[in-house]
């Protein structure tokens, strides 16, 4: 960059100006600036630990005062020449790169762990790192020091050259630079006077406060409570689940010996599907797609024996009612019962009855029957016994037992209720040289077909994950109900400042919703240095102005003091 | 191997024909760049480039229909998109500047982000968590992906200019004359272009963070890494003004401001603070 000239030569002295030991800083190399400007974050660090680590208010706050003393007097001595360079490229230029070197900083360093962790994973440089600062890189005072640089360097070149700012075609760079002094001065903002935290709620419950998260590194404040001035009540909270799909899974056998979803496929009628293993030559196709199937012998009969000793007979995809507001809903046959080891999940492992199992839904009064586990009852004696069916063994299991009547008829494949419980897919296998081959895969129960060595095609359920998290939210305010709203992620809710966000939830307890509440009056502050920071660079780009606008005449007059030149 | 060639018999007739495509302008630009009269394979490169966007946009409104969600989750889905935010920017540039060597590297780019998207192609269509369903989704990303374009432009500029400073190359300009224009040139104009987007992007993600999590920025990994690689562009910005700033020096910023980019698109994965990031690529 500049060639730097030997140390801070004493520049011609400025009729004007009290220069006379006067300093072109600008005109340093970018080392001896950059060095410079570490000496003067190192001094604030420092004054953070005497702070934050000193136990005596008197030792705490004479520091503060020392450094205040210490700052005033650098002002007086080499205010001018302060506010001079704050105003050149080069103060912007170090004080980006320094706030660029501390953000890498910060991905680098593991931030703001338990101390015991800092040493576990740094070992001996955990103590230095955390005395740099660079533990809580974000927070250190340093790095807010380099902020309000960075702040204040914005500010001084907008007031130095307003007079060239102001004109149309460079209006555009001072919407950035005023940017700069909006989003920092909002988030400023939110520090002092915003509050943090985290609300848990059971449906039905209220809460008009909340426990202020402790800001990161400011260790001597506590939380305390934040008062909202009214109430948030939780009376509903929904879990939105995609919506369920049956897909064709292929799994190969990897490196380790295990069995890894590699490709899938929707079902569609006449669909090649699956991918077999390279040289494999079979060619699974699909023939037809059932919304439910459900597996029956004609003239077979499924009963269930109720706990009361009476007798059931039951028909695939019904719901019946029981004693006391229950109720049991049969979802489908197995005729061979067995656990699938690749997929984890209950299968049929052939169309005949050797091990028959029926799946149902046993709801209560509490229980809607449709969100009730899935459990199976087994039709041979000794599944029942093994299983405590029906009475027997410990009691664990279910007091309710499946009897199966095979009857006479043939088997078959119907289609059941839509949108029922076993979405299936018929396919004809082609092995070359061999018969095709129909194969009828269910959803939930069958077992894979074979695609060549080490390869498996499967038709079961897409991880059926959660879509969105919905809290419905009432606002109390003076014993009224103001304000009805269900807030999910990305969708807030906001009432007198404070703002609800959907934030976590429990899996194991539905009536549970943890809420995030935010109150920052700089929030809006900031949005809206945001987008001047965008409308203003898109300005400055479109009219693609690279000079930098002028200093007013008697602005360079003083610059001249300082070796007028380098700032254009 | 065998995964990989799996991977690119499982692609669909859209991303194997803008595949051919980008292979195509690579082979044409690179042979109007060689040859003395090559105004043919020039025209013919920009045709590529053309059926490449075609092919991509085709491939990400299938898989936005068949997914039911913007195709921009994961890797191999934001792969394609980069490769189509390039084709459409070139079919742009192209109309103003007619720079062959500049086409032939975006031609050979945008094969190479499709031949990595093969090797990371998705098994299965995932869903889209709760935190990506926000309007601000697809703005955000796709204002980045130009950006990084648009970087990709000016970093290949850059080579050029260490090659060949003094290399010039025609410029229609917007009354329809023609200029000349060297690569430096074309870089800062470049980079123009992508520090706006870079910077629509970063204020995109804020305000969306905001609606999603109650905070414009939470020093994420990926945050910090987008405000790196956007320092070194402001930086650029205002060194520029300076003296002593060489075209040299300017070439190899562009450089570096690229790596940082390629670092936050695909790096975020090695660093130790990767773990709390919800930018990561599973």
């Amino acid at each position: 960059m500049n060639p730097a000239p030997s140390g801070g030569s004493p520049l011609p002295t400025a009729p004007a100006a009290p220069a006379d030991r006067m300093v072109a800083w600008h005109r340093l190399s970018y080392t001896r600036q950059g060095l410079g400007l570490a000496g003067f974050l190192a001094a604030v660090t420092a004054l953070q630990h005497v702070f934050t680590l000193s136990e005596s208010p008197t030792v705490r706050w004479s520091a503060v005062a020392a450094a205040a003393v210490a700052l005033t007097v650098l002002l007086v001595k080499r205010g001018r020449q302060a506010y001079f360079y704050l105003s050149t490229v080069q103060a912007g230029v170090l004080t980006m790169g320094a706030l660029l070197v501390c953000t890498v900083i910060g991905t680098v360093v593991l931030q703001d762990l338990p101390p015991q962790d800092f040493a576990r994973r740094y070992g001996a440089a955990a103590k230095p790192l955390q005395l740099l600062g660079l533990t809580d890189i974000f927070h250190a005072w340093f790095f807010r020091s380099l902020a309000g640089l960075i702040a204040l360097a914005s500010a001084v070149s907008i007031v130095r050259r307003r007079h060239s700012l102001l004109k149309w075609r460079n209006l555009g760079i001072l919407a950035a630079h005023v940017s700069v002094l909006v989003i920092l001065g909002g988030a400023l903002a939110g520090a002092i006077y915003g509050a943090k935290g985290m609300i848990h709620l059971q449906v039905g419950e209220s809460a008009n406060q909340f426990d202020i998260k402790p800001k990161v590194g400011q260790s001597h404040q506590s939380g305390g409570a934040y008062q909202m001035g009214f109430a948030v009540r939780l009376d509903k909270f929904e879990l939105d689940r995609h919506a369920q799909e049956f897909n064709f899974y292929t799994y190969a056998k990897d490196d380790k010996g295990e069995f890894k979803m590699i490709a899938s496929d929707r079902p569609r009628k006449g669909a090649i599907v699956g991918q077999p293993a390279p040289g494999s030559a079979v060619q699974v196709s699909v023939v037809r797609v059932l919304s439910n199937a459900v597996r029956t012998l004609q003239g077979a009969r499924h009963l269930i024996k109720l706990p009361g000793g009476q007798q059931l007979q039951v028909e695939l995809g019904k719901t019946y009612d029981l004693a006391d507001g229950a109720k049991i809903k049969v979802e489908a046959w197995l005729p061979d019962f067995s656990m699938d080891m690749t997929t984890r999940t209950a299968i049929s492992k052939s169309d005949e009855p050797n091990n028959p199992a029926l799946a149902v839904r046993i709801g209560t009064r509490e229980t809607e029957v449709a969100e009730a586990r899935l459990q199976y009852l087994f039709g041979r004696d000794d599944m029942r016994e093994m299983m405590g069916q029906g009475g027997h063994g410990n009691g664990k299991g279910s007091t309710f037992a499946y009897f199966f009547d095979q009857g006479s008829g043939n088997a078959a494949w119907i289609e059941g209720p839509i949108g029922g419980y076993n979405p299936a897919v018929e396919v004809e296998v082609r092995w070359p040289g061999s018969p095709t081959e129909r194969v009828m895969l269910r959803g939930k129960d069958s077992p894979p077909v074979r695609l060549g060595a080490d390869r498996l095609l499967s038709f079961h359920e897409k991880p059926n994950d959660i879509k969105n998290y919905n809290s419905t939210l009432t606002i109390v305010e003076a014993g009224k109900q103001v304000v009805t709203q269900r807030i999910q992620v990305n969708k807030p809710l906001r009432y007198r400042g404070v703002d609800f966000y959907q934030s976590n939830y429990d899996p194991d307890n539905p009536n549970y919703s943890g809420l995030q509440v935010v109150v920052d009056p700089g929030l809006p502050v900031v949005e809206f240095g945001l987008w001047l920071l965008f409308l203003g660079t898109l300005h400055a780009v479109a009219l693609r102005d690279r000079r930098l606008p002028k200093l007013r005449t008697r602005e360079v007059v003083v610059a001249a003091t300082a070796r007028q030149g380098e700032l254009l | 191997m065998t995964d990989f060639t799996e991977n690119l018999l499982r692609q669909n007739a859209w991303f194997l024909t803008a595949m051919l495509a980008f292979v195509a302008a690579g082979l044409l630009y690179s042979l109007a760049a060689v040859r003395k009269q090559g105004e043919k394979f020039h025209t013919l490169g920009s045709v590529a480039f053309g059926v490449a966007t075609v092919a991509l946009l085709g491939f990400m409104t299938t898989r936005w229909i068949e997914a039911g969600r913007p195709p921009f989750k994961s890797l191999y889905e934001s792969l394609v998109l980069f490769a189509a935010c390039m084709a459409i920017l070139y079919v742009a540039v192209e109309r103003f500047y007619k720079i062959a060597w500049l086409g032939a590297g975006t031609g050979w780019f945008g094969f190479g982000l499709l031949i990595y998207a093969i090797a990371k192609a998705d098994a299965e269509i995932i869903n889209l968590p709760a935190a990506l369903q926000s309007i601000w989704f697809v703005p955000h990303v796709v204002v980045y992906f130009f950006g990084y374009a648009a970087v990709f432009l000016a970093f290949a500029s850059a080579l050029m200019h260490l090659w060949r400073p003094q290399a010039q190359f025609d410029v229609r300009t917007a009354e329809g004359g023609i200029q000349q224009m060297t690569y430096a040139g074309f870089m800062h104009r470049t980079i123009l272009l992508g520090f706006v987007l870079l910077t629509a992007g970063l204020v995109i993600g804020a305000v969306w963070a905001k609606a999603a999590w109650g905070d414009y920025w939470v020093w994420d990994p990926k945050e910090n890494w987008a405000l790196v690689s956007w320092l070194v562009f402001a930086i650029y910005l205002h060194l520029r003004l300076g003296k002593g700033f060489g075209e040299r020096t300017a070439a190899w910023m562009t450089i570096g401001g690229f790596a940082t980019i390629a670092f936050t698109y695909l790096g975020m994965h090695l660093l130790p603070t990767a773990e709390q990031s919800a930018h990561v690529y599973q």
